[in-house]
């Protein structure tokens, strides 16, 4: 992992359109601002894993009968 | 054309009902090609079978017609991989689910949905920037609250 040390106020730049920028820093904690195009998805890394997580279940589902599941929901008109 | 799609069967399937994900799901990149079949009789669940793994399929709902207020979609964001779009109502929203042996316990991901582009067959997996969607939305228990507030 390439490791570089920013002062409050620098950025890094990621390919030309990506700019990071360190707000601030705080005992453990780092504020930092994300430049980039709309089309580039940005989360924390926690939500992206628990996604990963979540679609891996989601893909090793049985193949189950819905019949038991759907009464209990109600459509909201 | 001809798909295996696991314990669905062998099916055949229109060539322009495949929906293509160029950049798969979220953890599964290698799966890019899906074809969307029936689930449910009342149209609540559908399958969304991989056809690069006939063994990987997910059970899609749309949650909206049970949350009525459910808008994923951040104003200014832009959709990249899914063709062009003129409104909103060109696309297809749907949600992952997982459902465990008891059904009380099945949650959909109101943080991630699939998004479909009707008219391209292109799609992809949106991370929504509302806070309040989790990925581990316990549904079944939270209409359960409902009803017994009715």
């Amino acid at each position: 992992m390439l490791a570089l040390t920013r002062k409050v106020g620098e950025s890094i730049i990621l390919n030309d359109d990506i700019e990071l920028v360190v707000l601030s820093v705080q005992r453990e904690q780092a504020k930092i601002g994300i430049k980039a195009p709309k089309s580039v998805p940005i989360m924390r890394k926690e939500i992206y894993d628990q996604i990963k997580e979540e679609n891996k279940q989601a893909a090793d589902t049985a193949l189950t009968s819905f019949d038991h599941i759907i009464p209990n929901m109600k459509e909201v008109k | 054309m001809r798909i295996n799609a696991g314990e669905l069967g062998i099916l055949d399937v229109n060539e322009d009902d495949i929906i293509v994900f160029e950049k798969g799901l979220i953890g599964l990149r290698e799966l890019k090609k899906f074809i969307l079949l029936k689930g449910d009789d009342q149209g609540v669940f559908k399958w969304l079978q991989s056809i690069d793994d006939p063994n990987k399929r997910f059970a899609l709902m749309d949650v909206s017609r049970f949350i009525s207020d459910y808008k994923p979609i951040g104003a200014d964001s832009a959709l990249n991989g899914i063709g062009n779009y003129e409104s909103e109502e060109q696309l297809d929203i749907y949600n992952v689910t997982v459902i465990p042996q008891n059904f009380l316990d099945m949650t959909v991901n109101l943080k991630a949905p699939i998004i479909i582009n009707k008219n391209c067959r292109k799609g992809l997996q949106y991370v929504s920037d509302n806070e309040k969607y989790l990925v581990k939305y316990y549904i079944q228990r939270e209409m359960q609250k409902l009803g017994a507030g009715e």
